[in-house]
């Protein structure tokens, strides 16, 4: 049953001050260090984040797959309201599949090559009980379902004679044969190209309006993010630094992270020939504790408290942010439309 | 003059093997696969008809990369029996020299009588003629009144079921020991396989044949120590020959294994929430098996030769000893007919080896 | 990017952090110092035969015993092991003379020329090699018996497929670098690419097969002379004697033992050696 503190009765899943640590020649790294964020039934939240910033690590510590020597380091992962950890192995392998599914960037290597899509495709439907022919008759509909054409002939093609956007449909249908209640979607459409990429987020949506599924959908694409989360959670050095609703985030963003992220994509309205605006320096890499803020070596609004101590996540309004620059001061900047 | 032909020809096919189109390797291969039906069939017509019907069905059924590989097939074995031919008229003496009544008139009778010409090219086509004419061996040259095929018989279901039994071992022993210690890297168990391994392949096989025969042989005597009277002569053979290979076997599945373990598609196999169990046995098993495919037909290969040794060192009556037997006493057709017998088996396992790896490797099939 | 500093150093420092590569170089060196001075240092002569003494267990006066002629094992083990080794080194030497050659010249010249080599090479890689060598060992043992030089050729043909085969594919993918451009352009004619600039940096794999070529010759020489047919008086030739006097009655484990205890021990070593250098030249190979 729920335990917790008072929303964690509607949350699906919570993260709690999660870390995860890869061992290095240099010492430990902390990918991911004290990430916590929630996660409500049939919500579709976004994990931004450059690359390094630790979000695929932190979705592989969800199902405990973080791939040996890294390690999952910390924190609490609570399953409606219970501690997954409790049960230790077991505990996550009962989530795997069932509650929680995945769907990896690279659809070309993240299906196994040696057997034909129908034969995997029906594993995962087996695994939820159907028999041979069920699980068959299941694996076709779902790949109709996500678009594939001629479904049937496709179950006795090899992965290898599918398209990308193909692959990655079935990688979808995949994932929903397991009828989770949880997607997570690992940057799902950053392997593809552009048109694909729409179709497969369109799916993506539809699928998740049909059934209700809660989402975690983990892009470094802010557009992307946009157009189909609820809510969105910014990313920096392994840890949460704003999250918001998606539209207050994208018209209001309240971390100078999140607003240097925005103005780094041209406006549409803006002069032509305008110099590309980017972050300068290169996020950290973790060894130890942060004892101040990560973002201040690259932060325009820095200020010398900002090299004193962590800012803590503060929760307000229904927004959370990790920074001490006053609200008022960010809110100002130039507006986005 | 059909000697010349036959190894001109074998020699062009060969050349030309790279650049022939499509439709040629087809012909060729399928006619190269059925052609030892047609000499090996008791009824000519029979024969010729069953051969022309199944060189008709490999040509069109046969995928492109297996039909390349049987055209080579036949002009290889051609070749092979040629330079053996060649090396045998090279070295000094002659099947005939040793007769105690050596005068020239005798030793040409006997040539003629045997077909024994004294150009190797002329043996060669003398040999090639009976063999694909009459499908006949030829009579031995030292052992009287009995033909190579006679001598060879009862030897080769021995020698195959010892090379099969070791090969069985090898791939069993070698997959079980690499894949266990690929499962639980940097342990003991890895280790304690790994070491083992090593330790088959640095020692001589008859150095583990003699280990193996003082301690299950004569000091607990639960098996017997030579000759062959039965299959359980045939273990420690097995076994000895076996030794480095599954030493070989352990070291490739481990390492493949290590390295499917490492794939995303066997992430994606344990996120949907599979049994470690069954991520291993129906996803990265294939990956461990791939490299042992690859190494079948070298090992295989590999146990005929050692064979001689084993066998000699067992005493056993298989094909290694006619082979030695024929060589010292310039038995020219008992040495071709064991040349040929084990050119045809090693060609034979590489085409199973192939097939195997197209059956386990989907990308590697080719479209027709 | 052409043979210099960088590459190999790095992989030298890998491989002396490698346990198994820097004992197996160890005992290699001590087993060869044994061979070379140990005769000498003794004072035993294998060849001298003391019929008194036949089959003397490991004693003080004989380390390890005699054999059936009563002469000293230990020398006979020491010398053979010059022997042995200097088959092993000479054969290798061979393979890789000729497989070098054949692969950089079928991966320089790439096209029909390379397409004709590498059948040659799949052709010859199909016959029960091993079938005619001992063929050619057996035809001519009346006049060859004992003599090194034609079984060194021999054992040097059966290796050499695969070196070629592995230069050639080096040569291939290093032919298309800037750094071979750049050469072509200042002038440098074929043999001059293939020298200088080609080969240096084909070393690595070549490095690492002729470390494990070395002991799969010395075990095929010691097939040959199980079957008679080896070099005189070598670890393969002395192994062979250990096992035809295995019987139930007497047992002369020392005449197997140390023979054999030394043949291993030279290649295992030469085993972890070369698994060494080809972990350190290509550190993705293994985990």
């Amino acid at each position: 049953m729920s335990a917790g503190s008072a929303p964690a009765a509607s949350s699906l899943l919570e993260v709690q001050d999660l870390s995860v640590r890869f061992p290095g020649e240099a010492g430990e790294l902390r990918a991911v260090d004290g990430l916590s964020f929630r996660l409500a039934r049939g919500e579709v939240l976004g994990l931004v984040g450059e690359s390094g910033c630790g979000k695929s690590a932190a979705a592989l510590a969800l199902v405990d797959l973080v791939a040996p020597p890294g390690r999952r380091a910390g924190g609490r992962i609570l399953w409606e309201g219970v501690d997954v950890a409790a049960e230790g192995a077991r505990g996550f392998r009962a989530l795997r599949g069932r509650r929680i599914a995945m769907v990896f960037q690279d659809p070309m290597t993240s299906l196994n090559p040696y057997l034909r899509v129908g034969e995997q495709l029906a594993e995962a439907a087996r695994l939820r009980g159907a028999g041979r022919r069920a699980a068959r008759a299941r694996a076709e509909e779902l790949l109709e379902r996500v678009g594939i054409g001629d479904a049937a002939r496709q179950l006795r093609a090899w992965p290898h004679e599918l398209s990308g956007g193909q692959r990655q449909r079935a990688m979808l249908a995949m994932a929903l044969l397991g009828e989770p209640e949880l997607l997570v979607a690992d940057e799902p459409t950053t392997a593809l190209d552009v048109t694909t990429q729409a179709r497969i987020l369109a799916l993506l949506r539809e699928l998740q309006r049909e059934r209700g599924l809660a989402v975690l959908f983990i892009t470094h694409d802010l557009a992307v993010a946009a157009g189909l989360c609820d809510r969105v959670a910014v990313m920096y050095a392994g840890r949460i630094v704003e999250e918001a609703s998606a539209a207050a985030l994208f018209t209001r963003p309240l971390h100078p992270y999140t607003e240097a992220l925005l103005a780094c994509s041209p406006p549409m309205d803006g002069p032509r020939g305008a110099r590309l605006r980017s972050i300068e320096g290169l996020p950290p890499r973790l060894l130890a504790a942060a004892r101040a803020c990560t973002f201040a070596p690259r932060c325009p609004r820095a200020r010398p408290a900002c090299h004193e101590g962590e800012p803590l996540l503060e929760e307000r309004g229904g927004r959370s942010r990790r920074c001490i620059a006053p609200e008022a001061e960010l809110a100002e900047a130039a507006p986005r439309g | 003059m059909t000697g010349a032909v036959a190894v001109s020809l074998a020699a062009a096919i060969l050349l030309a093997a790279p650049f022939l189109p499509p439709a040629a390797l087809r012909a060729l291969g399928g006619l190269f696969l059925a052609a030892p039906l047609f000499v090996l069939a008791p009824d000519r017509r029979l024969g010729a008809l069953a051969a022309a019907l199944l060189a008709a069905a490999a040509a069109r059924w046969l995928p492109l990369r297996v039909l390349r590989r049987l055209t080579w097939l036949l002009p290889s074995l051609v070749l092979l029996v040629f330079v053996t031919t060649g090396l045998m008229y090279l070295a000094p003496g002659n099947p005939f020299a040793n007769e105690r009544v050596a005068s020239p008139q005798v030793e040409a009778a006997l040539r003629a009588q045997y077909g024994v010409p004294r150009s190797a090219v002329e043996f060669f086509g003398v040999y090639t003629r009976r063999l694909v004419l009459e499908g006949s061996l030829g009579p031995s040259l030292k052992v009287q009144g009995r033909g190579v095929a006679d001598l060879l018989g009862p030897a080769i279901p021995v020698s195959l079921g010892l090379g099969l039994l070791a090969l069985g071992l090898a791939v069993g022993a070698g997959l079980a020991l690499g894949v266990a210690a690929a499962l639980r890297p940097r342990s003991w168990l890895d280790h304690a396989a790994m070491g083992i391994a090593l330790l088959g392949i640095s020692l001589p096989n008859f150095v583990i044949g003699a280990g193996l025969m003082v301690l299950f042989a004569l000091e607990l005597g639960w098996l017997p120590v030579a000759g062959f009277a039965g299959l359980r002569h045939l273990v420690l053979p097995a076994l000895t020959l076996a030794a480095p290979y599954a030493a070989y076997v352990a070291r490739l599945a481990r390492a493949g294994m290590l390295e499917v373990l490492q794939q995303d598609f066997v992430r994606t196999a344990r996120a949907k929430g599979l049994s470690e169990r069954a991520v291993i046995q129906n996803h990265a098993l294939r990956g461990a098996l791939l490299p042992v495919v690859s190494f079948l037909a070298p090992a295989a290969a590999g146990i005929l030769t050692g064979s001689f040794v084993v066998e000699t060192l067992f005493g056993i009556p298989g094909m290694g000893q006619w082979f030695v037997k024929g060589a010292i006493n310039r038995d020219y057709s008992l040495v071709l007919g064991t040349a040929l017998f084990y050119a045809a088996l090693v060609a034979a396992l590489n085409l199973l080896a192939d097939l195997l790896y197209a059956w386990l490797d989907p990308r590697v099939r080719e479209t027709r | 990017m052409s043979a210099g500093a960088g590459p190999f150093a790095e992989a030298l420092a890998r491989l002396r952090r490698d346990p198994g590569a820097l004992a197996g170089a160890a005992l290699l060196a001590a087993i060869a110092a044994a061979c070379a001075f140990g005769p000498w240092l003794l004072g035993q002569d294998p060849l001298a035969t003391a019929p008194a003494l036949r089959h003397q267990p490991p004693s003080a006066a004989h380390w390890f015993g005699t054999d059936a002629l009563g002469r000293d094992l230990l020398a006979r083990v020491l010398v053979g092991g010059r022997t042995s080794l200097a088959v092993g080194l000479a054969a290798t030497a061979v393979s890789v003379g000729i497989g070098t050659l054949y692969g950089a010249v079928a991966g320089l010249y790439g096209g029909r020329i390379d397409e004709l080599l590498m059948r040659v090479v799949d052709f010859l890689y199909g016959v029960p090699y091993m079938f005619l060598v001992i063929l050619i060992m057996l035809l001519f043992a009346d006049t060859a018996r004992g003599e090194p030089l034609p079984v060194f050729v021999a054992l040097g043909l059966v290796q050499w497929l695969t070196m070629a085969r592995i230069v050639r594919g080096q040569v291939l993918s290093l032919r298309e670098r800037e750094f071979v451009l750049a050469a072509r352009v200042a002038g440098a004619g074929d043999a001059r690419i293939l020298l200088r600039h080609l080969l240096p940096n084909a070393l690595g794999p070549v490095v690492v097969y002729a470390t494990l070529t070395v002991p799969a010759v010395i075990l095929l020489e010691s097939f040959l002379s199980f079957l008679g047919l080896g070099v005189a008086l070598s670890w393969g030739e002395l192994v062979a004697e250990g096992v035809s006097v295995v019987n139930p009655v007497r047992s002369y484990w020392w005449l197997l033992a140390f023979p054999s205890g030394f043949l291993a021990a030279t290649l295992l070593a030469l085993n972890f050696l070369g698994d060494g250098l080809r972990d350190a030249l290509d550190p993705r190979s293994t985990p």
